[in-house]
């Protein structure tokens, strides 16, 4: 065998991307790509090491049309590009542009313990996540809502929603220094809704999340100080097409898995950007349950000032599973 | 209202201060505070409840974790939120007291209590926010089966020397507890902690794999060169093959951490040896890894095994050597790979050039990579070049692509060059290069077109148009004439892109002379020619154009117009559609099916009813349906324009994609017209579909006529999933309110249920009722004579007076659809509400008496608001939708599904002096003029009745001031204070604001009220002040205000609610529950005020005395002794609601 495909909860993407890279497969993981920044790293790491070809299982920074925004990403990459919106600029991901952060995915306050089922081996399961007592909503497709095993709809959605913009924006190789939070207090296990999140980088760009029907209708997708981009890909810059045509196109990427893994060239989206996004997706998860703003520092890849962020980075495992 | 200055300890977020606690607030009150208001919905709120929960102390903790239930015995969730916010507020930097406190608190606390789930949750919170403090207490759970592994993750999280030392000295004490030793082995493993290498040695020799795996994972992690030769044993002995101990994984992290660690003599050694060993195996993975501790130790001097690995089959062993190399990378190193990519053969020559494209993403390689000199006149670069005409396409490849990603715009050629290939997939990736390329690359292909194949002929047409190459439209241009069809083709359809305004005559006349197949391509060239223009310019310059082309070739330019949206121009090509034949007619047609808007639509629909052009009829009406159905068009007007589309429908296809249109309006209006379907076989489940979405998705609509529909729905629905749908329709019915719903005035065929009108109501009144009878007789036949039924229509012919509702209405909601006449004359109507006048209707175009400002406003209007909030009319002689709501004095109106009257007085026209009637007739006004209208249907609404005083009040002379229908005897803020329920609604906005005024003044008086508060309320009452400025001092305030509401705990004894505000303080402790109504008394009698509420009298002093030494508040109070005024509500914060008001006037 020489690929895994990993789709399991989140709190496993982790230990089996590292242990698939140690064995020399390559590797084709959901997202999100970690649950945690710490594992993020590990991730990182191994495959540096041990040369695996790595993707993730969202494909937007290279084709299709992108949710409700009414085109692919290709040519807002070609239009950022140019510089003809300015520096620095400012993304706003919500229903209003297109993305619906949906709220399905809460967790319940209170969960009655049941007994286990026969067919699961619930330790398992859990895997490096902690021990607690069984309820169905843990597993079963409602994962989703325990920050145990992954993060909501920011958990659900936010790489497919969020990585396209770091790519669009050129933060491929960074990380956002600040993230701010607007949401009701988080339970400690079960996920909630929340209003908004942002994200700002050293260069002052930065991405807004906004859920559910929160935040202002006409707001554009892409804010710049030259020009602004709405949903429809509508610009107003006059005349943007005829000047947008000088541009050369974006470089394409590698988006056929094999491709990647018979030459051994890096996929589009790969260990490296994917730990950047899957990153802004789970700064935004220990700001949420810190309920405060949070600092970042991108290139030591631990938050700044803040003891128990820290200690949301790295979680320790429940032996014997470790990355 | 006044503003409250609250005192700052309460609201401001400094960590590091304890907020100022009011005495008696004992941490069971803190803390119960806290409970009820988990989880907070906002940061500000949340700091807020968690610092005054940091100031309970020890106390607090234990008290809520004593509130946990063991699981399955109760819900956790209040106390699961305030102890982890309490957690995670204490750990913010600069709350290190709250920390420590908390922290210590935990430890205490976990002592106490004994189900393991509890226990586990507060160590987890210990894990979050213990330091030093708390390792002795977490160390004593290291040796207990099931809570070992919370606490030793707790320790690694903490970080500590102390805490790792924990870990160590536990180690020891469960030699023989196989579980708990995996726990503890594995966080001495994630905590870096020293010391016991032997002690984890020893015990590699279990049998329990689990047990070795972690204890192999920790020696990895902390590890020294003692433990190289056990581990490289066990590494042996897999094979160096990955097996369930992760041994030889193990080995290779200790020997990378032996690297970093410095003891750079082992590791080399030892990174050899499981090189050479792996090699010989042929494990991949292992040499990988083997390979990077190499060049993390040798850098530079590594190379040499770079350059061996470059030779290996495996390509995945190459790849990853060139991987590493990225980390030691200078001049000296690329030019060894440089050269030997030169000499090497196609994969790793492929897998060389792949990794310098790679390394050219990064901007500080490119600019190196492209420095990099092999010989002094022989840049690197060249020897990527050469390898562009490499014939082995995977080398071809990767030599292009590491020229795009240098950039270097010299080399754009070579890759133009490309083009002239006779291979199609070469050609192919010489034009995604060059369309990456930054630069010109528009002049190299330019001569690479001449020189090319068919196939680099098409990429470089395509090329040129992606960047709108304009300055070689002649190359384009030539390329028309090629004899190669698939040439021609691409050459034709790149002429849109590299044309511009200065070309347009040349395109015209290529258009008026081309043949069929290049018709198309051409017009959009044209249409990119005038792109630049305005949309009057265009519309001109194509005119004159297609007057020059004449009448056989004018034709051509219709579908140039049809994109300047322009009306003239739609119009022109109706003309042209209308006088056209043949291609001609054709050509026109096709322009107007690229049309949006309503024009477009108009014109298709003119197309539809014209019976000489049947065979576009279906065409047309497709896109007819389709533009009028936009949802940018409300739901109102979506339905007027599809019931025209169904009147002239012609297949069953087309009636029910109308129906579903109609299904997508979600209008009452359209559920009752699908009705009108539920009989006719093709379209029944259409329209049952359209009527029973429409109605369970609006659970207003209500009614008999909407239960009859949907219960003859359930008989009809046939499909798969009918029997759910029927049941759903049930559960609907069943839990249908039950009101009579609207019910229709006109029942299209004749004036039943109308009747003529008489005077005006004030009139009537007075009438004997003979007298009225017999004028009602001859108003009777008048009507008749000027209303009529045409088509189901009601028409008046416009010679008559207003038709008026037999029957009465007080407070309704009504429909009414109405089309003016455009022949008018000066076309106009209304609709009298209470038999008053008026909603306004008249053709907009009016400007003379106004009516630009559009229908729907309540004309007769003074004081005020008389014109609709904008304009929302449809064409004069289309149809358009009124819906009528009256509840009280108030009208709202909504006008083709847009909001043009809001909540508005509607003042009594026929004696000003007086409110509007409680209940008339409604009337359709003749004002002279052709109107038609359908559609009628009135719901008639529950209302409050009136307040009476009592038979008591009557007789000392009461004079009632608010009932309940009307705000009659009020001014000021009548937008944001309004009727609702029979009561003054205090509705806050930021738009508005002010205070609402009797229109009277008052001296001496007993004022009597009731009103309701929400929490945090602030309102108050203005006695005797003027009608301007601020009531509290302008004249007096007696305070109303949510006593309890926890922000008003801090203040002045004068503040709180019946207080004669900043004067004399009234008691407190007499309001009932939250959400109950109050009922007050004012007595104001000279200087003497006395407040009694719910009967008890909470102030009674005399403000003169009250003022002997100045005013309590130290403020001027100018207004104080103001002999009279008038009596207000002030305040505009928060809502709060008034009701059965009344005053009585004292003589002296």
């Amino acid at each position: 065998m020489d690929i895994v495909h990993i789709a399991t909860p989140p709190h496993w993407h982790g230990i089996m991307s590292v242990e698939a890279a140690k064995a020399g497969k390559d590797i084709f993981c959901e997202k999100p790509m970690t649950r945690t920044i710490g594992e993020g790293k590990r991730v990182r790491e191994a495959i540096a090491q041990h040369g695996n070809i790595f993707r993730l299982n969202t494909w937007f920074r290279f084709k299709s049309q992108f949710y409700g925004l009414g085109t692919p990403v290709k040519p807002l990459k070609k239009l950022i590009d140019s510089g003809m919106l300015g520096w620095p600029l400012k993304v706003t991901i919500s229903k209003h542009t297109g993305f619906d952060w949906k709220f399905y995915w809460v967790g319940k306050t209170h969960l009655e313990p049941q007994p286990i089922p026969e067919e699961l081996d619930y330790d398992l399961w859990l895997g490096p996540a902690p021990y607690k007592p069984y309820n169905p909503h843990r597993v079963h497709q409602t994962f989703r809502g325990y920050w145990d095993y992954d993060g909501g709809g920011l958990g659900d959605m936010g790489q497919h929603y969020i990585d396209p913009v770091q790519y669009i924006l050129g933060k491929d190789h960074t990380s956002p220094v600040k993230v701010e939070v607007d949401a009701p207090q988080q339970h400690p296990d079960a996920v909630g809704t929340w209003r908004s999140i942002t994200y700002t980088y050293e260069d002052g760009c930065q991405i807004v999340l906004w859920g559910g029907d929160y935040g202002n209708p006409d707001t554009p997708y892409i804010a710049g100080p030259n020009g602004n981009v709405y949903k429809n890909f509508v610009c107003d810059i006059p005349n943007w097409e005829k000047k947008l045509a000088d541009y050369p196109e974006p470089e394409p990427q590698i988006s056929e898995f094999l491709t990647s893994v018979k030459t051994r060239q890096k996929f589009a989206l790969n260990e490296e950007n994917g730990f950047r996004s899957a990153t802004i997706v789970n700064m935004g998860a220990v700001a949420l349950r810190l309920n405060r703003t949070l600092h970042f520092d991108p290139v030591k890849l631990e938050f700044v000032n803040d003891e128990a962020a820290n200690r949301l980075l790295d979680q320790p495992a429940r032996a014997p599973w470790n990355i | 209202m006044k503003k409250i200055y609250l005192p700052i300890g309460a609201l401001l977020l400094t960590a590091s201060l304890w907020a100022q606690e009011p005495q008696g607030r004992t941490a069971s009150t803190i803390v119960a505070d806290v409970l009820a208001q988990m989880p907070a919905q906002k940061q500000a709120e949340y700091n807020k409840l968690l610092q005054s929960l940091t100031t309970t102390g020890e106390d607090g903790v234990a008290m809520l974790v004593k509130m946990i239930n063991e699981p399955g015995k109760g819900n956790n969730s209040q106390v699961e939120y305030a102890l982890s916010g309490l957690t995670h507020y204490v750990m913010a930097t600069g709350n290190e007291s709250a920390r420590l406190t908390t922290a210590n608190a935990y430890g205490k606390v976990l002592e106490q209590v004994s189900n393991r789930e509890i226990k586990a949750f507060i160590i987890r919170q210990l894990q979050l926010v213990g330091k030093d403090e708390s390792v002795p207490v977490l160390a004593k759970y290291l040796t207990q089966d099931n809570l070992a592994g919370p606490a030793a993750r707790a320790l690694v999280s903490f970080n500590s020397t102390k805490a790792d030392n924990a870990l160590t000295a536990a180690l020891q004490s469960v030699k023989n507890n196989v579980s708990i030793q995996k726990d503890i082995i594995q966080a001495i493993a994630e905590a870096d902690a020293t010391g016991v290498e032997q002690a984890l040695l020893d015990l590699l020799a279990t049998q329990d794999q689990n047990l070795q795996r972690v204890t192999l994972y920790a020696l990895s992690q902390i590890g020294s060169v003692t433990s190289l030769n056990a581990l490289g044993a066990l590494a042996e002995k897999s094979a160096f093959t990955m097996e369930n101990t992760g041994a030889n994984e193990a080995y290779i992290a200790l020997i990378k951490k032996l690297a970093a660690d410095g003891n750079t003599q082992a590791a080399e050694a030892a990174a050899n040896n499981l090189l050479s060993k792996a090699t010989k195996l042929g494990k991949t993975q292992t040499r990988n890894a083997a390979l990077e501790i190499l060049l993390s130790i040798q850098k530079e001097k590594g190379l040499k095994l770079v350059l061996a690995a470059l030779k290996d089959a495996s390509k995945e062993y190459r790849n990853a050597a060139l991987d590493y190399t990225s980390s030691i990378v200078n001049d000296e190193v690329y030019v060894t790979l440089f050269k030997t990519m030169d000499k090497a053969k196609p994969e790793p020559k492929t897998d060389i050039l792949n990794w310098i494209a790679s390394q050219s993403e990064c901007p500080v390689q490119r600019e190196a990579i492209r420095k990099v000199m092999i010989k002094f006149d022989q840049p690197a670069t060249e020897l990527i070049r050469k390898q562009v005409k490499n014939n082995d396409f995977g080398v071809k490849e990767a030599a292009v692509w590491a020229l795009v990603k240098l950039g270097d715009p010299n080399t754009i050629g070579d890759i133009s060059a490309l083009l002239t290939s006779s291979d199609e997939q070469v050609v192919k990736l010489a034009q995604r290069a060059l369309a990456s390329f930054k630069g010109d690359i528009s002049t190299p292909v330019v001569k690479a077109i001449d020189k090319s194949k068919e196939a680099g002929k098409i990429a470089g047409i395509e090329l040129l148009a992606q960047r709108k190459s304009s300055a070689n439209l002649n190359t384009v241009l030539a390329q028309t004439k090629s004899d190669n069809e698939s040439v021609k083709k691409a050459a034709y359809a790149a002429l849109k892109d590299v044309v511009e305004e200065r070309d347009l005559v040349n395109m015209c006349g290529m258009l008026e002379t081309a043949d069929a197949s290049t018709i198309v391509p051409l017009q959009q060239a044209v249409i990119t020619a005038v792109s630049g223009m305005s949309k009057e310019a265009q519309v001109s310059t194509i005119s004159n154009r297609m007057l020059q082309a004449g009448e056989s070739k004018k034709h051509l330019y219709y579908i140039v117009l049809a994109q300047t949206g322009d009306a003239k121009a739609l119009s022109v090509i109706s003309e042209g559609f209308a006088k056209g034949q043949g291609a001609s007619k054709d050509a026109a047609f096709e322009a107007l099916m690229s049309c949006n808007g309503l024009e477009a639509a108009d014109a298709l629909y003119a197309i539809c009813k014209d019976s000489s052009a049947p065979g576009y009829f279906d065409r047309a009406m497709n896109a007819y349906i389709k533009l009028v159905s936009n949802v940018q068009y409300t739901g109102e007007n979506r339905l007027i324009r599809l019931r025209k589309a169904m009147e002239i429908a012609k297949t069953d296809a087309q009636k029910v994609a109308i129906l579903r249109q109609i299904e997508r309006t979600g209008t009452y209006l359209g559920m009752l017209y699908a009705g009108e379907f539920l009989n006719e076989k093709p379209l029944q489940q259409a329209a049952a579909n359209a009527v029973m979405n429409i109605a369970l998705g609006n659970k207003s609509y209500t009614g008999e006529n909407v239960k009859t529909l949907l219960n003859k729905v359930k008989e009809v629905l046939d499909n798969p999933d009918a029997g759910y749908q029927k049941q759903a329709i049930q559960k609907h019915l069943d839990e249908m309110a039950d009101e009579k719903g609207f019910v229709s005035l006109f029942n299209g065929k004749d004036l039943s249920g109308w009747k003529g009108l008489v005077k005006n109501p004030i009139l009537r009144a007075k009438m004997k009722p003979e007298e009225l009878a017999t004028e009602q007789a001859k108003a009777d036949e008048k009507a008749r004579s000027t209303w009529s039924v045409q088509d189901g229509v009601l028409v008046f012919n416009g010679k008559g007076d207003n038709l008026c509702t037999d029957k009465q209405y007080g407070d309704f909601e009504m429909y009414v659809d109405w089309m003016l006449d455009p022949a008018g004359p000066e076309a106009d109507a209304g609709v009298y509400l209470r038999g008053t006048p008026q909603v306004q209707i008249w053709d907009t175009a009016r400007v003379k008496v106004g009516a630009q400002v559009g229908s729907g406003g309540l004309y007769n209007n003074q004081k005020n608001p008389s014109q609709p909030l904008k304009v929302a009319d449809n064409k004069l002689g289309e149809w358009n939708s009124f819906y009528i709501k009256m509840v009280g004095d108030r009208v709202t109106v909504y006008l083709n599904g847009e909001l043009v009257v809001n909540n508005v007085i509607l003042e009594n026209f026929w004696d000003r002096s007086q409110p509007i009637f409680p209940i008339e007739q409604i009337e359709l006004q003749a004002h002279g003029s052709k109107v038609s209208y359908r559609n009628i249907l009135v719901k008639e609404l529950k209302r409050a009745e009136p307040f009476q005083l009592s038979e008591q009040e009557k007789k000392e002379g009461f004079k009632v001031l608010f009932d309940g229908t009307n705000m009659h005897n009020w001014t000021g803020n009548t937008v944001d204070y309004v009727l609702e329920d029979g009561c003054i609604s205090m509705k806050p906005s930021t738009a508005h604001g002010g205070n609402l005024y009797t229109k009277d003044e008052y001296k001496d008086f007993v004022y009597r009220f009731e009103f309701q508060l929400t929490p945090g309320a602030n309102n108050g009452l203005g006695i005797r002040t003027p009608l301007e400025g601020d009531a509290a001092y302008v004249g007096m305030e007696l305070q109303i205000l949510d006593n309890e509401a926890p922000i008003y705990k801090d203040l002045k004894v004068y503040q709180y609610h019946g207080s004669v505000y900043g004067i004399i303080p009234a008691k407190r402790g007499f309001h009932k529950p939250m959400g109950e109504w109050n009922y007050q008394e004012v007595v104001a009698k000279g200087n003497r005020i006395t407040v009694t509420l719910n009967g008890t009298v909470i102030l009674d002093g005399d403000i003169k005395e009250a003022t002997k030494n100045g005013t309590p508040d130290g403020k001027q109070h100018p207004g104080l002794f103001n002999e009279k005024g008038h009596i207000g509500f002030l305040g505009h914060g928060s809502p709060v609601k008034f009701r059965n008001i009344r005053v009585k006037e004292l003589k002296k």
